[in-house]
């Protein structure tokens, strides 16, 4: 399975896990997997027609998957999917 | 031709000087050129300081703020004796004293499309210290416009990133968050809180990419971005390629010149005060506090769970905003309602999603729990 990292803005949702398994033949079939696991995740990855949000991106490993052509694209197990929201603090 | 150094700047900047990458010509190059600070909060704190120091010859400082108690918790190039005293002020002051040899130029005026290329065109360089969205993608978009690196930062609560957007030689900040988050949903720093310390860290790598790219050394961070977190000390790093979609500095931009940020990025107007949910919308503290003697409206707070620890009304209704759309089903439409945050901000998005789903019996606290906090009852804090 590969490994989910959540980025910390999000783990308050996650009982503070920033990272975990999830099952999942894709990345988005792994963010939708953590988003089924913790529920209170899904209103912050995905809008209301179920798709995900525009400001979210999501790396496997290190590379975007939009470089991979897409959310698509398959995991193995040892991958690593990060999901990398915009944040803007100063 | 760059200018010389006086016997005096020797011995300032000698410890620049006795690094073979640096050296005289570089000390000279940082001389001769300029970076332009949008914010001089807890970013702009330490960017500003290390610039200064480091020998950059002008600096430029944006921001229409003054200095709050609250923000001396991590703006550390203000002070107690400057709360009240407009930032960029209080920052020359610092700055001045710090290094009285360099030019710093002052803009005590918003950053906006009316001003940002008439600003920005006179600096090298563009570091982005702002608190918000619309200048973000302003600054972004003035940079691929005039041709300029945009050293980026940005902070919430333990997380940091840091990169250099430039789109001569890699991707920009649209390419890689072509739009931002619907309004509400990414709190700034005085919703959701930030460990002060976190600018310092991001802050001060800021400056190191400025400082690397106006002498042309090392590697910068163009076409990476540094995901930092406090808690567990990660330096991690991810690949950005330019978006070949990009709608400002790709192939097809259709995005050509300044547009308005704040309908970009569905935020209120300038004209709509802060924590206010507009007109007819809002109730102020007092009005509520006749409101609850007289006929007990429900209350629902959308603040996180923690925060009700510092302060809190009795009987109000706890769904944090973030999952007030999943649990609206547990709020009645038909009973009148007034919704409340830590300063109104959130609240008014409470509103407005409320409205947009039906609700027509709902009211805004002006100024959140902080404005019954300073009118209403004393006993409970601000923060």
């Amino acid at each position: 399975m590969p490994t989910i990292r959540i980025p910390s803005p999000m783990q308050y949702y996650t009982e503070k896990q920033a990272e975990f398994k999830v099952p999942g033949k894709t990345v988005l079939d792994a963010v939708r997997s953590a988003a089924e696991k913790f529920p209170a995740l899904k209103f912050h990855l995905f809008d209301g027609n179920d798709k995900l949000r525009r400001h979210i991106n999501l790396f496997l490993n290190d590379v975007n998957v939009r470089d991979l052509g897409g959310p698509d694209v398959p995991v193995t197990d040892g991958d690593v999917v990060r999901i990398l929201p915009s944040i803007t603090g100063g | 031709m760059l200018p010389n150094l006086n016997h005096e700047e020797i011995l300032r900047y000698s410890r620049h000087l006795l690094i073979p990458e640096v050296g005289l010509e570089g000390q000279r190059k940082l001389k001769a050129s300029s970076a332009l600070v949008i914010g001089t909060g807890g970013l702009g704190s330490p960017v500003s300081l290390y610039l200064a120091a480091a020998g950059i010859g002008r600096v430029g400082l944006v921001d229409h703020d003054v200095v709050d108690q609250s923000n001396l918790q991590r703006q550390v190039i203000h002070g107690t004796s400057t709360i009240g005293k407009l930032k960029v002020e209080s920052a020359r002051e610092k700055l001045s004293d710090l290094n009285p040899d360099i030019q710093v130029d002052v803009y005590n005026e918003p950053y906006t499309s009316a001003n940002a290329m008439r600003i920005a065109q006179e600096y090298d360089i563009l570091i982005d210290c702002t608190d918000n969205f619309p200048t973000r993608y302003l600054t972004n978009d003035v940079c691929v416009f005039l041709g300029k690196p945009n050293i980026y930062g940005s902070i919430f609560r333990f997380d940091g990133q840091v990169s250099v957007f430039y789109a001569k030689e890699g991707p920009c900040y649209r390419c890689l968050f072509p739009e931002p988050p619907p309004p509400g949903l990414v709190p700034s720093c005085a919703e959701g809180g930030v460990l002060g310390i976190l600018p310092g860290t991001i802050g001060t790598l800021q400056a190191t990419e400025a400082l690397k790219m106006l002498l042309g050394i090392g590697e910068p961070l163009i076409g990476k971005l540094l995901l930092y977190n406090a808690l567990d000390m990660s330096f991690d790093f991810v690949k950005l390629k330019k978006n070949p979609n990009c709608r400002v500095c790709g192939p097809n931009a259709d995005i050509r010149d300044l547009i308005d940020y704040e309908e970009f990025c569905g935020v209120p107007g300038r004209d709509q005060e802060e924590g206010s949910a507009g007109a007819g919308w809002d109730v102020t503290a007092a009005e509520l506090a006749e409101r609850v003697q007289r006929d007990h409206p429900k209350l629902l707070d959308v603040r996180e769970p923690h925060e009700l620890e510092i302060s809190a009304l009795p009987n109000a209704l706890n769904i944090p905003l973030g999952q007030l759309a999943g649990r609206l089903s547990e709020l009645d439409s038909a009973e009148e309602m007034v919704i409340f945050c830590k300063a109104g901000t959130r609240s008014a998005r409470a509103l407005e999603l409320l409205v947009g789903a039906g609700f027509r019996k709902v009211k805004n606290l002006k100024g959140g729990i902080n404005a019954w906090a300073r009118d209403v009852d004393g006993s409970l804090p601000v923060y």
